[in-house]
């Protein structure tokens, strides 16, 4: 007996407390009682109606029925879930936000990342309390015909990704340092951004019924599309959780390390299975789209890098390596403006450098040019990128726009941004025609930070690549500062 | 134990919130953080709590800096915030077992010490209760209790006593000298200066980021007043004693209040003797001859001028 009490203890010990405190109030708090009240009843009413109406058609076909009443049945759940766990998780997240509490767990010997992951483990178990009340109807659905048993699991299974997704979003939005009507704003664009995953997801459980998915579970394909589709949703919440793990973690530590890691992470393996497509499919055009998704993803670390504090704290200093070759392997994973201007520069370059890379090696055959178009593209956006980046730097250092803060430097890179954009598309419309070069867009968009694919490229790596020289000539300074007060810190007196 | 507070510096932008200061207090001692809104004391309490990082300076804890070893520093502080616990659907006795599990305490270690933290803190008889359902004392017995699950030798309290009953307070300083008897080193501040004043053995004055005045409670009330304060009620009518007054050695500020006589006495405790026995010589009847002790809100508003940053 004192054994099983031991093992008992063993496993109370081995869970996360956030989980236990977590379980502990969804059960005491009436939300979740009466939200899986509701959900049985509603799936025991849709259950009967099924079983009324099939046995009124007893006469007429009734080979459809299990599958009818399963697709009505599993919209239920994962509207439910898809709405209810979420905004339940992100609500409690962001309430506990703004109070002391998170803050008194880091006194503690918590980790940022375990509150983070105690709360997903939390919602995914409420949702599994959930989907495990209504798999008795979902199997019962067998017996009526018309759906195979495999295709249910394959199903459910695709909507757990589904709400762990829409989970993980729900805490990334919840961690952010937005005051209470802006959360509130985010909460409700959630709540209705979210709602169209639902006809999404049942679309393709209706297509994936109707063509047999089932019968296609024991082949290679349906495995290569079911590993590629985890993989890819995977890194999106992996992503999302290190955003929300920096977001809780206290400002004197090394808040960029798990996003950066994880940004790199998803690099990887995203990499690895859009290459395994092309393979497959001999089509480099999704090897194109993903070089063009990193490109859009590191946009936002490169301009939330110039929002990052200048100089580093004594505790993060002490994780530097005293070795000068550490440090310089280190230095893109620390928080810091210039190591986040590094780390997002190394990793849009690589982005782009390893498409030709992986095309001539994996299609060494492939006539198409349009790889290198998008490498064109991408490298002119680049430029204009890190441009529009160090000037507003620049200009926030000088002393202009003081008003907006060093932490909000982004604010001052979407306005200049947006100005290079529209001012010389106005200015055109209103002007075009009465200057020397006249209604020559080429000339007019020279200082537009999206590249125009149709127009020549030389102008605007001739402009841009000067620009680029000379804002980095201008800081060149505060890049050798920064790096050389990039050391460990030394032991207090 | 000891808690040093070294060259402590924290800026936000242009303002100082804590601009270099220094003091220590050690085991057993009750230190008294005083000072206005804004003048510095929750900065420095989190940083002592490793929840800020200082921009200079550093604080140590037996030796432990809080900057350079922030994990081994959490293990000997017990922090309590100004703000009380919001989680609503939890009971004291959850709540309690939720910090003990996150300090790492085992399974039946974990039961023992929230046992006798409930125990000590007299919240046994309401650890079923939910959170929601307690008063603003009971809540903030629960921070205390929750702050003394590890056994830390460092208590920072912040604003322990705001917005508490007398009954409640009085029960908190009761804790508080408890702790304090068992050895801990505890740092408080509060708005409420009579009831730091029975407690504390010593006091930091801060205003604006910087310390006005710091040690034991005798030592910095001396300092502030370099003459003893010494009233006098004679028996009859004061005028002639007031007069006789302004003759004799080491007297100054002298002032009649009544039916009292008010001075300051620059001589030794030796002197006040001689005052008093010359007084009597004199042939005064004196009904009442004492020296009012300054207290602590006597010595914050003579030293602090009421800014804020």
């Amino acid at each position: 007996m004192s054994g099983f009490v031991s093992i008992l203890d063993s496993l109370d010990d081995a869970m996360s407390p956030v989980v236990v405190k977590e379980l502990r109030q969804a059960v005491r708090g009436r939300f979740i009682v009466m939200l899986l009240m509701a959900f049985l009843a509603t799936q025991l009413v849709t259950m009967g109606i099924a079983l009324l109406v099939g046995a009124e058609n007893a006469a007429a076909d009734t080979t459809a029925m299990g599958r009818t009443t399963f697709l009505w049945l599993f919209g239920i759940l994962l509207g439910t879930c898809l709405l209810c766990i979420p905004l339940y998780t992100g609500i409690r997240l962001g309430v506990e936000r703004s109070d002391s509490d998170v803050d008194l767990l880091f006194i503690t010997t918590i980790r940022p990342r375990s509150i983070i992951l105690g709360k997903l483990t939390s919602s995914m178990l409420l949702t599994l309390l959930i989907f495990a009340s209504s798999l008795p109807f979902m199997v019962f659905t067998y017996f009526l015909r018309g759906i195979d048993m495999p295709s249910i699991f394959v199903l459910l299974a695709a909507g757990l990704l589904a709400i762990a997704v829409m989970v993980c979003l729900a805490i990334m939005l919840a961690t952010l340092p937005v005051s209470k009507p802006f959360k509130v704003i985010i909460g409700l664009n959630f709540a209705f951004g979210g709602l169209p995953a639902l006809p999404v997801i049942m679309a393709f459980a209706f297509s994936f019924l109707q063509g047999g998915g089932g019968s296609r579970i024991t082949t290679g394909t349906f495995w290569v599309g079911a590993a590629i589709t985890l993989v890819f949703t995977t890194a999106a919440c992996v992503v999302m959780l290190a955003i929300s793990v920096a977001q809780v973690t206290p400002p004197a530590a090394n808040r960029a390390r798990p996003v950066r890691l994880a940004l790199f992470l998803q690099w990887c393996v995203t990499l690895a299975g859009t290459t395994f497509l092309v393979v497959k499919s001999s089509d480099q055009r999704p090897l194109i789209a993903w070089m063009i998704a990193q490109v859009a993803l590191l946009t936002i670390t490169a301009i939330a890098a110039t929002s990052e504090r200048h100089q580093i704290g004594a505790r993060v200093a002490n994780e530097i390596p005293v070795n000068p070759l550490g440090r310089v392997a280190v230095f893109p994973f620390f928080s810091g403006s210039a190591s986040g201007l590094v780390w997002s520069a190394l990793m849009i370059l690589g982005s782009i450098a390893v498409l030709p890379l992986i095309i001539k090696l994996v299609m060494p055959l492939t006539p198409s040019n349009d790889y290198r178009e998008a490498i064109l593209w991408a490298g002119d956006y680049a430029i204009y990128l890190f441009g529009f980046v160090l000037t507003a730097m620049a200009i926030r250092d000088a002393g202009a726009f003081t008003r907006i803060p060093q932490s909000r430097t982004w604010i001052l890179v979407v306005l200049l941004m947006l100005a290079s954009a529209f001012i010389p598309v106005a200015g055109w419309i209103l002007f075009g025609g009465k200057t020397p070069f006249g209604k020559d867009m080429t000339i007019w968009m020279l200082a537009s930070p999206i590249p125009n694919p149709e127009e020549p490229q030389m102008a605007r790596y001739i402009f841009g690549g000067i620009w680029l020289a000379i804002v980095l000539l201008v800081r060149r300074n505060w890049f050798a500062e920064r790096f050389a007060s990039f050391r460990r810190a030394a032991p207090a007196a | 134990m000891r808690v040093d507070i070294r060259n402590l510096t924290r800026t936000f932008g242009a303002t100082r919130a804590v601009d270099d200061i220094s003091f220590s207090f050690g085991a057993g001692e009750v230190f008294g953080f005083v000072g206005p809104n804004g003048a510095g004391k929750t900065t420095t309490m989190r940083i002592l709590a490793t929840l800020d990082e200082p921009t200079a300076g550093d604080a140590l804890l037996d030796g432990i800096s809080v900057v350079q070893e922030p994990e081994k520093a959490r293990h000997r502080i017990g922090f309590v915030p100004d703000s009380l616990p919001t989680h609503s659907d939890i009971t004291v006795e959850e709540y309690l077992d939720f910090f003990a599990r996150a300090y790492g305490l085992k399974a039946a270690k974990r039961h023992e010490v929230v046992a006798e933290v409930q125990e000590f803190t007299n919240l046994t008889g309401i650890r079923e209760k939910l959170l929601k359902a307690l008063s603003k004392g009971m809540k903030q017995r629960v921070c205390l209790a929750r702050a003394l699950l590890h056994d830390p030798p460092v208590l920072i309290l912040d604003e322990p006593a705001a917005g508490l009953d007398p009954r409640a307070r009085i029960e908190l300083r009761e804790l508080l000298r408890a702790l304090a008897a068992q050895g801990k080193a505890i740092l408080i501040s509060s708005h409420i200066l009579t009831e730091l004043a029975e407690i504390c053995t010593g006091a930091v004055i801060i205003e604006q980021g910087r310390i006005l005045r710091a040690g034991t409670l005798e030592n910095i009330i001396a300092e502030s007043q370099p003459a003893r304060r010494i009233v006098i009620r004679p028996l009859g009518q004061p005028e002639g004693l007031h007069r006789e007054l302004l003759q004799l050695p080491h007297v100054s500020a002298v002032a009649l209040t009544g039916n009292e006589v008010s001075l300051e006495f620059a001589g030794n405790e030796e002197e006040v003797c001689e005052l008093l026995a010359e007084l009597i010589r004199r042939g005064h009847r004196l009904a009442e001859f004492r020296q009012p002790k300054s207290n602590l809100e006597d010595l914050f508003m003579s030293v602090t001028k009421g800014g804020v940053q």
